[in-house]
């Protein structure tokens, strides 16, 4: 990668940029926030970053590896949301809340 | 024959194997007789083995047998290999045969002892141990045998366990041996470190380019010398002999003077190429010699238990030996040592007939006129009280007065010390003889009629070594006297193996003349004693009647109180030290105090358990970003 | 392309959204807004993926997450009764939230630092999908070959995971439904 980021050449750089700050707003959220729903949220900007980042490589590398593996992701993200969409259901249906500080049956 | 050797140490392993597994399925008869046999077994192919060696001439009477390598470390190879040499010869027939006696002695001596099949387990152990002492052809395995008779030893004092003062008595033996093999180890460690071998004739050929008097010559014979006089008994490290006497009459007769005793001497003789290249240990180990048989001898008058009495004998006698030794005449030692096997060996069975006889009775002033009631053990015990204390044709007038003349021609001075305490030797000797035999009975007039003579089985070796005590001078003619122009053979046997160093600087009419001053001395120790306690029929005093010089002597020169003094009491203490410094401070501090950190660790840590997810993905993520901040300052 | 010169702008602009988008999805406290802003940020990041030239990618990212899965999200929004007041983010306690702050902002120098600085990726050896190569061929044709050639195992797995993922669902949702009514059903036999 280039040593100097030049404003009106966008490089690979570029993105590969954008997909860190992406991801640090994702782990940002993941953790501040108590809605374990918007956890879920920021968990998918992660993902979407990592995507990001997969593709940047792809493309400077001529390859589209990268492009197949964002596509498994995203299969596994949906499959992932399912799950955890009805985890989430399951548990408001039992505890009646979604904060995930008021669960705490970790505490032995 | 000679290639079967091992069968010398094996036999007697044998024994002990089997008596000590199946001895107590089959009883004191069966392991009494067994270890005997194997015994005597060893005694015989040593007899073949002696035998065929004399039928070689000179040169090649030295045949070393190696079994198995055994310890092999860089340079150093100490190999299981005996050596069959005149010196580990006589000394193996010595152990074999005396040994072998007491043997047969024990089965009578022990009859009726529960523990009898053990006994007689640990005597064998002890045989294959002293066996392998004597022919060992190396340093580390005379070394192996060296421990090995001192494990016997204390096991063997501390026969009687069930009394405080036998275990005691094996303890210190122990202990106090273990300092002269402190000792014998630093100067095996110099060995290797200055010659680079073990093996006595590899050994020799390496001391053969330096020159007399080197440092480390001196510093080596030393150490051996320390080993040696803690296994030989000599001042300072003699206290534990005298003690050792709680052990079964037959240990004492056989261990504790015979043969395990000697093993210091034998090594002096076998290292003695070494030896003559340090003439100042050598004169130190002639004073010492000479202050341990004068002292001892002292002791030795106003004792009254009559093994203790023959064990500060022994440790005199043995004195005189490293007196010869010290004064170049190794073999003259050697030849003592043999007389002194014969006769000590007897004195003890002797003691323990009379011991056996009167029910464990030791107090010679409760025995008195036993000369009728044991006619025996009478004979054969005047046989040996003759032997050492020099009359005359006896066993121990030839080899004494071989070492006193050669300690004449050493030093006048310690030759008079030495004189001195032939003096005393006799009138100890007679003392306990007609206190023990002569004069009125003192013991419990209800015992009297019970007292016996011992069974044949106790009999028969007391003749036999009465025989060797009255005729086994005649092994070692001065050849002054030799009228039968059979020559000074031990010495003839023994002068390839043994470097012998005497100088002689006085002629043929001097050692006459000292011959018969050694008798009248000899004499004039019967005659005090024949006037104080034949005569008078003087029994020996209460303990407490003693004052002045006299009760210094009974209490042995207190150096038992010294030692206690001196070296246990500041062990214990500084033992004491360490347990509450080291111990209970230090060492149980730390690991308390690593639980107790653990435990407040824990404690702390409790509360961040708080089973919120949330704060688990706080420390993981610190946990990720610490990683990658240690990434990035590693690599970047 | 024509377009190369408004290029910059477009990946500013789209940048720009996609960063404030997801910002906001942090920061809104009603999750129906924090949803709608995802799907803004999967929206613009769709136009990141178009200048990046894998137009597969954005086209997925468009069906996949900001279709259906944000669709499914809406619907667990709804289906959790918002007026209920449970899925109202509650404020955090300050201290977390600055030490959240802190580790994402060591985690971005880190990142940056890895990735700007990295030179094992400039050495890399080169593929054949070059820029040429899609625009001869498309970015679509070339993809589909190679998920449904080299990749077609994999491709089949996921297939799948997913039957596995709604099997799960429905053992997770009819399952839990499922015991009390079996509960009732027990107590009704009981009676």
């Amino acid at each position: 990668m280039p040593e100097s980021l030049h404003i009106f050449q966008i490089t690979e750089t570029h993105y590969i940029v954008l997909s860190v700050i992406l991801f640090c707003i994702g782990t940002a959220g993941v953790l501040i926030r108590r809605n374990a729903l918007v956890i879920f949220l920021c968990i998918e900007i992660m993902l979407n970053a990592v995507n990001l980042a997969l593709v940047t490589f792809s493309r400077h590398m001529d390859q589209n590896r990268g492009e197949v593996f964002v596509f498994f992701v995203m299969a596994v993200a949906a499959a992932e949301s399912a799950i955890g969409l009805s985890l989430l259901i399951v548990l408001h249906r039992q505890k009646k809340t979604v904060d995930v500080d008021e669960i705490n049956t970790l505490k032995g | 024959m000679i290639e079967y050797v091992w069968l010398i140490t094996v036999l007697p392993l044998a024994g002990f194997i089997i008596t000590g597994l199946l001895g107590n399925k089959f009883g004191e008869k069966f392991s009494g007789i067994m270890a005997s046999l194997f015994s005597a077994a060893a005694f015989v192919v040593t007899a073949m083995i002696f035998r065929e060696i004399l039928g070689k001439d000179e040169e090649s009477r030295k045949i070393i047998i190696k079994l198995f390598d055994w310890i092999v470390a860089g340079k150093v190879n100490a190999a299981v290999a005996y050596q069959i040499d005149p010196l580990s010869l006589v000394m193996a027939l010595v152990v074999t045969g005396v040994g072998s006696l007491i043997h047969f002695y024990s089965i009578g001596y022990m009859h009726g002892d529960s523990g009898s099949p053990k006994y007689f387990a640990y005597l064998n152990l002890f045989m294959f141990s002293m066996l392998n002492l004597v022919l060992g052809s190396n340093l580390l395995l005379m070394f192996l045998g060296w421990e090995g008779v001192g494990l016997c030893s204390y096991l063997l004092i501390g026969y009687y366990y069930e009394t405080k003062v036998a275990g005691d008595a094996g303890k210190k033996a122990f202990i106090v041996n273990r300092v002269g093999d402190f000792g014998f180890l630093i100067g095996i460690f110099l060995i290797i470190f200055t010659f680079g071998t073990v093996d006595f004739s590899e050994l020799e050929k390496a001391v053969a380019g330096h020159v007399s008097g080197e440092v480390i010559i001196f510093w080596i014979t030393l150490f051996l010398f320390i080993g040696a006089a803690g296994k030989s008994a000599q001042i300072p490290l003699y206290v534990w002999l005298p003690d050792a006497m709680a052990g079964p009459t037959p240990v004492s007769a056989l261990i504790h003077a015979a043969t395990m005793v000697t093993s210091g001497l034998y090594m002096l003789a076998r290292l003695s190429f070494l030896y003559v290249k340090a003439p100042d240990v050598m004169f130190i180990i002639c004073v010492i010699g000479a202050l341990t048989a004068f002292f001892a001898a002292t002791i030795g008058t106003l004792q009254n238990d009559i093994k203790k009495v023959l064990a500060y004998s022994t440790v005199s006698q043995l004195g005189y030996m490293f007196m010869g030794a010290g004064a170049g005449a190794f073999s003259a030692g050697i030849f003592h040592v043999v007389t002194h096997a014969f006769f000590k060996a007897l004195l003890f069975l002797g003691a323990g007939s009379v011991i056996h006889a009167l029910h464990h009775e030791q107090d010679i002033r409760k025995m008195g006129g036993l000369r009728k009631k044991l006619p025996v053990t009478h004979f054969t015990f005047l046989i040996g009280t003759l032997a050492i204390a020099g009359t005359p044709l006896f066993s121990g007038f030839f080899s004494k007065d071989e070492i006193l003349w050669k300690v004449f021609n050493y030093n006048i001075f310690i030759w008079g010390i030495g004189a001195v305490s032939a003096i005393i030797t006799a009138y100890y000797m007679f003392r306990l003889y007609f206190v023990t035999f002569f004069g009125e009975t003192r013991f419990k007039e209800d015992t009297e009629h019970k007292i016996h003579e011992s069974p044949a089985i106790m009999t028969l070796p007391l003749i036999i070594l009465a025989v060797l005590a009255l005729f086994g001078g005649f092994l070692g003619m001065p050849h002054t006297l030799d009228f039968f122009h059979s020559g000074n053979m031990i010495e003839e046997f023994l002068h390839k193996s043994v470097a012998d160093h005497a100088v002689s600087r006085y002629g043929e009419g001097v050692e006459v003349s000292l011959m018969g001053v050694s008798v009248m001395l000899a004499v004039a120790g019967f005659i005090i004693a024949f006037i104080v306690f034949y005569k008078n029929n003087g029994i020996p005093e209460k303990d407490n009647q003693y004052v002045g010089a006299q009760k210094v002597i009974f209490n042995k020169y207190y150096i038992d109180e010294i030692y206690e003094t001196a070296f246990v009491k500041s062990i214990y203490n500084f033992a004491k030290v360490l347990w509450r410094l080291i111990d209970v401070f230090i060492i149980d501090g730390v690991i308390n105090g690593t639980a107790r950190i653990l435990r407040d660790i824990g404690e702390g840590l409790r509360y961040s358990e708080t089973g919120v997810v949330h704060d688990y993905m706080i420390f993981m993520a610190g946990g990720i970003v610490s990683f990658a901040v240690l990434l990035f300052l590693l690599f970047l | 392309m024509e377009l190369t010169f408004i290029k910059p702008f477009m990946f500013y602009f789209f940048a720009s959204l996609t960063t404030g988008s997801a910002l906001m999805v942090v920061i809104i406290r009603n999750p129906l807004y924090s949803a709608a802003m995802l799907v803004l940020t999967f929206f613009s990041l769709a136009g990141i993926y178009v200048l990046l030239n894998s137009e597969i990618i954005a086209v997925l990212q468009v069906f996949v997450y900001a279709g259906a899965i944000m669709v499914l999200v809406t619907f667990v929004i709804m289906l959790l009764n918002l007026r209920s007041g449970a899925l109202i983010n509650k404020p955090t306690h300050i201290i977390r939230s600055v030490v959240a702050v802190i580790f994402s902002f060591l985690l971005f120098i880190c990142l940056i630092s890895i990735f700007v600085s990295g030179n094992q990726v400039e050495n890399a050896p080169k593929g054949v999908i070059t820029a040429a190569a899609i625009e001869s061929e498309g970015s679509f044709q070339l993809f589909s070959r190679a998920l449904f050639s080299e990749y077609l195992l994999p491709f089949e797995l996921v297939s799948l995971l997913l039957t596995v993922a709604v099997i799960g669902v429905v053992v997770l949702i009819r399952g839990i439904s499922g015991a009390e009514e079996n509960k009732q059903a027990k107590k009704g036999q009981g009676r």
